[in-house]
């Protein structure tokens, strides 16, 4: 699915009209929407049930502020893929970013500088590579697959030289520390803010002219720049936001591991895209959504978490990972040509 | 990136006059060895032969407790030298009737601390790490002290008989890690370089900053090789985890290109010198190196049989660390004083083609160490 094609697919449906135009049957209907529009939430359902019976940690408190604390940083690694998706463009940047941001943060640390130079510079960071991928893709014409490519690659190695290939944790700022380690109300300090960040997130992108704006051009490009939107300008804000959200993601991670070393980061692209592309079959199918990536990162956590309590194999989780992503993305289609 | 700009400008230096930054090492070297001279067969032999060579384990009792949880966090469950002290710790779990789990660390931070956040959350009475640098897992390792889990380790070399290293910034840390004394290690496989070289060896010497064990491993073989005053040895080559699978083999390619004289390269441990290996094959260079590595990985000892470019391997008894571990691990719950050195003197040897493990098994010291460990356990 090209990001072309589902930000075709996420204008096309209309929220209100497929579910009119299901099968006549009442009941036959409420299982369509259900197994279209919420099979992720029916998987997350199903798979709490069965590690709530298969393994009697699984629903403790513990182990959910356990299993929420370690999402922060793939919430915000999602929430930045979404961005450039809206618009039709990819990032493929994402994961070397927020490697290099965390570096970025621990090299000033080590150099002496405290939080409030720090934190700044890390989001200020994160908002100008995305502003370089957005001027790369729009004013160079780059395919953005290959310009945030070339930037992602650039920045490991930029990454590399700021570690001289060690792993950097000399001076941490201690409120970098709270952030990542710290507890309000029984969750983790990352979890309420990445929580507030998806409720801003949904915000803007539903109920302001900004965030429909982003959708337009993600849907056709030339008809909203016909309308009058500034596709470019829009496009290289979405980068930048998305930089934005990487530098806040770079600050969890920086603070939940009290460290960085130079591998970490690319590992995250994938799971942040999987969300993003498992989010589409959710809440609003068709379109690139920030309930259904938060559903879709819960899906996968509950996966992770569940099979490691219940002492499954190494091999099991990227099988389980792999089989729900396929399952999902298929139920999106079968959504979405139905509503053509 | 400084370090590239004096990599460029002076790529090798003699060990002759070059003063050598590393720490010493505890252990004494296996012998003298002379240079210039022919191959030393005594120095091979000594470096060939375990260390020590003879069980030097623990020999205080230790009375396991009953129905312990032990959780095993892997640094990467597809490497065998992450998995290896995780069987052990199975093994010797099983004959204590204790419940071993072994969890997947995924080789990343952000994996390693869900991975033993899990494990607090499974209820496990114990975490045991194998090879997971405890700066990096703060959130997990403050999770667990909350929760009063002990978190022990393995294969780091951040405990005795290494140079000590607890975490920066008042960071937390393990109650011990059980690994071998790499800096004797690196001594061991210095001198078997310069004695197979006949004391003429131009070492190429790659190394990864990013683990404790390697940088002890590496001032070892620098410390070994400052014995050899007709070697020469290249500054250090660092490179990181993430270059082994994609860079690392075009680095040694070039490197040895542009250096004719080098004849040997030390790999610092055997993920990267498969892929030197494999590089310098397409590359045509089949002869034109002697690499020698680390861990005992199959894969490598395979080389060394087949005569592929590795002709070393400096390799410790992964099942003995998980047998230690345990040991460790019940003088901690019984709050005994800790055996020292905290590595429980695990064995080693610098492995060739003379005295490898049959094809398929891992090297392993035939003291019949888990016999008298569950002695010391009743």
């Amino acid at each position: 699915m090209s990001s072309r094609e589902t930000a075709r697919a996420g204008i096309a449906p209309n929220d209100k009209s497929d579910v009119v135009a299901g099968p006549s049957s009442v009941l036959r209907k409420a299982a369509t929407i259900v197994f279209t529009r919420y099979a992720t939430v029916l998987l997350l359902v199903l798979f709490a049930i069965v590690f709530s019976a298969t393994s009697p940690q699984f629903l403790t408190a513990a182990n959910w502020q356990n299993l929420l604390v370690v999402q922060a940083v793939v919430s915000c690694s999602a929430f930045a893929a979404i961005l450039p998706l809206v618009v039709g463009e990819f990032d493929l940047s994402l994961g070397n970013m927020i490697g290099f941001l965390t570096m970025l943060g621990a090299f000033l640390s080590g150099q002496g500088y405290e939080a409030p130079t720090v934190i700044p510079v890390m989001l200020l960071g994160g908002v100008l590579v995305g502003l370089l991928n957005g001027f790369l893709t729009v004013y160079f014409q780059i395919s953005s697959f290959i310009a945030t490519l070339g930037i992602g690659i650039l920045l490991s190695g930029v990454t590399m030289g700021l570690s001289g290939g060690q792993v950097l944790f000399d001076g941490i700022p201690q409120m970098i520390l709270s952030v990542g380690q710290g507890h309000f109300l029984g969750l983790g300090v990352t979890v309420w803010l990445t929580a507030i960040i998806a409720v801003i997130l949904l915000y803007v992108l539903e109920q302001t002219p900004f965030g429909r704006k982003l959708y337009a051009v993600g849907g056709s490009e030339r008809v909203a720049f016909l309308a009058g939107i500034r596709t470019g300008l829009l496009k290289i804000a979405a980068f930048a936001l998305a930089g934005l959200l990487i530098g806040i993601g770079a600050i969890f991670a920086l603070g939940q591991n009290g460290a960085a070393n130079a591998g970490f980061g690319p590992e995250l692209l994938l799971p942040a895209y999987a969300a993003a592309f498992l989010g589409v079959t959710t809440y609003r199918p068709g379109y690139y959504n920030i309930p259904g990536a938060v559903i879709a990162i819960l899906l996968m956590a509950v996966g992770f978490n569940g099979l490691n309590l219940l002492g499954a194999p190494f091999w099991v989780q990227p099988i389980f990972n792999g089989t729900v992503l396929v399952v999902a993305v298929i139920c999106a289609r079968a959504e979405s040509r139905r509503t053509k | 990136m400084r370090e590239f700009l004096f990599d460029t400008a002076a790529r090798l230096r003699t060990i002759a006059g070059t003063a050598i930054v590393a720490g010493s090492i505890g252990a004494a070297p296996i012998a003298s060895v002379s240079t210039a001279a022919a191959a030393d067969d005594g120095v091979l032999q000594a470096a060939r032969s375990m260390t020590p060579p003879d069980y030097a384990g623990p020999t205080i009792p230790a009375k396991a407790p009953k129905d312990i949880k032990i959780a095993v966090v892997t640094c990467l469950s597809v490497l065998h030298g992450c998995v290896s002290p995780a069987d052990g710790i199975q093994h010797a779990g099983e004959k204590l009737g204790w419940t071993v789990k072994v969890y997947d660390g995924g080789g990343t931070p952000n994996k390693q601390n869900a991975a033993i956040l899990d494990a607090i959350s499974s209820g496990a009475n114990v975490i045991a790490t194998i090879a997971i640098d405890p700066n990096l897992i703060q959130l997990a390792l403050s999770e667990a002290k909350k929760a009063g889990i002990p978190v022990v380790a393995g294969s780091n070399g951040i405990d005795t008989p290494n140079p000590v290293k607890a975490p920066a910034n008042g960071g937390l840390g393990f109650a011990f890690d059980v690994s071998p004394d790499y800096g004797t290690l690196g001594v061991h496989a210095a001198q078997w370089m310069i004695a197979d070289s006949n004391g003429k060896a131009n070492i190429a010497l790659f190394s990864d900053r990013e683990f404790p064990s390697i940088m002890a491993q590496e001032a070892g073989i620098l410390q070994g090789l400052a014995d050899c005053k007709t070697c020469t040895v290249s500054k250090q080559i660092y490179f990181t985890a993430t270059q082994i699978a994609s860079q690392l083999g075009q680095m040694t390619v070039d490197y040895v290109r542009s250096h004719p004289d080098v004849d040997y390269i030390y790999g610092a441990f055997d993920p990267p010198v498969a892929a030197q290996v494999a590089a310098l094959m397409q590359a045509g260079m089949a002869n034109r190196v002697k690499i020698v590595g680390a861990l005992g990985n199959q894969q490598n000892l395979n080389f060394i049989r087949a005569g592929r470019l590795q002709v070393a391997d400096m390799a410790y008894d992964n099942e003995y660390m998980g047998w230690a571990m345990v040991d460790q691990t019940i003088r901690l719950l019984n709050k005994q004083p800790l055996i020292e050195p905290h590595g429980e003197n695990l064995p080693f040897v610098i492995l060739d083609k003379t005295n490898l493990p049959a094809p398929g098994a891992d090297w392993q010291a035939k003291t019949g160490y888990q016999d008298k460990f569950l002695a010391l356990w009743k």
